[in-house]
């Protein structure tokens, strides 16, 4: 169990994330949505321990994370960030090698490279091992880098937009290998993402921040035309279709729509 | 089906680190091997089999005091410089995760020239004296050496402090080097304009860098500073690694950024420092070693930094080889032969592209 509790940061005076808590479970994925500016990033960067609260705790699996070290929590929390370097001249297996830096001592041993293979071939990343990271495409990036989480054996993920940045077909499939090993591993997910579709069909316990703020929190029925206008900013419509809720933009609010002024728009103007 | 896939994956990875090491193996012993091959050119003829009795100790005197004395000590400066310039510069490109990184880009060299121009000048260290081969002569060479380790460092404490209290970041921190450098050059030429031209002609002997000015007593100064400096970058290799990925991920792998940047930093300015104040300015080692090995066995510094301390042997050592043999007896500058030797090797391999390893 993650859990973020009451959870408040600031960068110099300007308040990003107010008073936020949110409880994340084994084998689940957790998505949080928001639009640009809400303090998606920094909420993972305070549960991933890179950035140090104001105010309130995170607790991993009931210990206080600002009590762990650097190298226990990097043991327990894999963190796929939004911008990874791809430009280091590395080979596909030596990226992946990179999440057992918190386990290895001198030099990478058997075991090492054992746990590597394994996730190398559960994500399907067999033929590329060899291949450099500059020779990848976006979706065979994301993938290395979920792999790269995964061998550092974390009992938590952490993802910064997984999807960003990859055609249609590429974010099913980035999805889908996630999906698969949070529950095959049963890791506990904590997920930014702005496709509120995906979030829908992959995911479900929702976190809608809005202003630095929690909004709602809970199972896919908190996504409603209500929240979406409050959080985007957005007017929609809400759909089921097989089962998943599917929520249709129609066009943006005239008025203020409760958005904290970040960057631009996700959905139509 | 899945565990004879992975088997093949982890064995064809273990075959790809084979050729790596393979690589810093064979590099290692042409740089030996070229050691030796050194040992045997100047004026006195020694055969190389003669050199190796000298160095197991069972040779003639006289051979023995021209291999061990003369020869052995240039040679041993020639490696201990080209692994600390190399090293140095792999570590900074890695730390600040930029290929132009070297101790130019970051104002160490001009720093040193600066330093020893100063001490030249100011506090009368230079001047003339005709004693055959060398027309200067440095009167007071620990003088020059303390000021210009002095000013190499300077510019690297100044851009390490504007890191540490400023947080600038490591594109700033390549650029503050930049202009410290050039603030240093200015200062270089400022001062040579009040300088008498016997001191103008002993700063441009200075930043010609000789690696025959190191005695023993030098030799040992720069190798007690070089190689544990050296191990401390092996150690730390997989947060070198892990810092290329960008910093929040460095970061959520257990890496202390900010130490690890500024440590990296420190120690590669100290080593840099330290060869470029005793033995003169010595270009493009420091920037060209790390990327012609990282061209060949990829980026990672498991393999890259004895990859990198290899080749920098090797290039300082042929370097310096051909400076004395090309138009002997007269010794040309190291410093110029590198930059002839390394500058087209570079821009052939960046127009050829990456090889596989």
């Amino acid at each position: 169990m993650l859990a973020v509790e009451g959870v408040t940061f600031s960068y110099g005076t300007r308040r990003v994330l107010e008073s936020v808590s949110l409880e994340v479970a084994r084998g689940e994925i957790c998505s949080i949505l928001g639009n640009n500016g809400a303090g998606k990033t920094t909420l993972l960067k305070c549960a991933l321990g890179i950035l140090r609260p104001r105010a309130g705790a995170v607790l991993v699996s009931g210990e206080d994370a600002s009590r762990l070290g650097r190298m226990e929590m990097a043991r327990r929390m894999g963190y796929v960030a939004q911008r990874d370097g791809a430009g280091a001249r590395l080979t596909v297996f030596d990226a992946v090698l990179m999440g057992r830096r918190p386990h290895i001592g001198w030099g990478a041993g058997t075991g090492d490279l054992k746990v590597v293979e394994e996730v190398i071939s559960a994500l399907n990343l067999g033929d590329l091992a060899l291949r450099h990271l500059d020779e990848l495409s976006g979706g065979e990036l994301q993938k290395v880098m979920i792999a790269r989480a995964l061998a550092q054996e974390p009992g938590f993920l952490l993802l910064d937009e997984p999807t960003s940045n990859l055609d249609l077909g590429n974010q099913l499939e980035v999805m889908e290998t996630l999906r698969r090993a949070v529950a095959e591993r049963g890791i506990a997910a904590l997920m930014a993402i702005h496709d509120v579709n995906l979030a829908l069909r992959f995911s479900r316990r929702f976190v809608l921040l809005c202003g630095g703020s929690v909004y709602a929190c809970g199972g896919p029925e908190i996504v409603d035309e209500e929240s979406m206008e409050k959080v985007y900013g957005v007017k929609v419509e809400v759909q089921e279709r097989g089962g998943t809720r599917m929520v249709i933009p129609l066009g943006a609010c005239g008025g203020d729509g409760g958005r904290d002024g970040g960057g631009e728009e996700i959905y139509g103007k | 089906m899945d565990t004879a896939a992975a088997g093949s994956v982890g064995g064809a990875y273990r075959a790809y680190t084979r050729r790596k090491a393979l690589f810093i193996a064979g590099a290692i012993s042409a740089t030996l091997a070229l050691g030796v091959f050194s040992m045997t050119l100047g004026s006195a003829g020694v055969t190389p089999l003669e050199v190796l009795k000298a160095l197991a100790g069972q040779a003639d005197q006289r051979t023995a005091q021209i291999v061990i004395h003369i020869r052995l000590v240039r040679v041993l400066a020639a490696l201990v410089a080209g692994i600390g310039l190399a090293v140095a510069g792999c570590v900074m490109q890695g730390v600040l995760l930029n290929p132009l990184a070297s101790d130019y880009t970051l104002g160490v060299s001009q720093g040193a020239a600066f330093g020893a121009a100063l001490a030249i000048v100011a506090m009368g260290a230079g001047s003339v004296q005709s004693t055959g081969a060398d027309a200067v002569l440095i009167r007071n060479p620990y003088l020059v050496t303390v000021a210009a380790f002095a000013g190499a460092i300077s510019a690297t404490l100044a851009v390490l402090l504007l890191a540490r209290y400023k947080g600038i970041s490591p594109e700033a921190m390549i650029l503050a080097g930049i202009a410290f450098g050039s603030l240093f050059s200015a200062g270089t030429v400022i001062t040579q304009y009040f300088a008498n031209d016997v001191q103008v002609a002993s700063i441009v002997f200075w930043t010609f860098g000789d690696v025959g000015r190191a005695s023993w007593q030098e030799l040992a100064i720069m190798s007690a500073v070089t190689l544990p400096v050296a191990a401390f970058f092996v150690l730390n290799r997989w947060n070198y690694n892990a810092l290329e990925s960008g910093d929040d991920t460095a970061k959520s792998l257990g890496v202390n950024v900010g130490r690890t940047r500024l440590a990296g930093m420190f120690l590669a300015s100290l080593v840099t420092a330290v060869a470029v104040s005793f033995l003169g300015i010595i270009a493009f080692v420091g920037l060209v070693s790390p990327h012609l090995a990282r061209r060949v066995i990829g980026g990672d510094h498991r393999y890259l930094i004895p990859g990198a301390c290899a080749v920098g042997a090797f290039l300082l050592l042929a370097s310096d080889t051909l400076s004395r043999t090309m138009v002997a007896p007269v010794v040309l500058p190291v410093g110029a032969i590198t930059s002839f030797m390394g500058a087209p090797l570079f821009l052939y391999l960046l127009a050829r592209g990456y090889r596989r390893a």
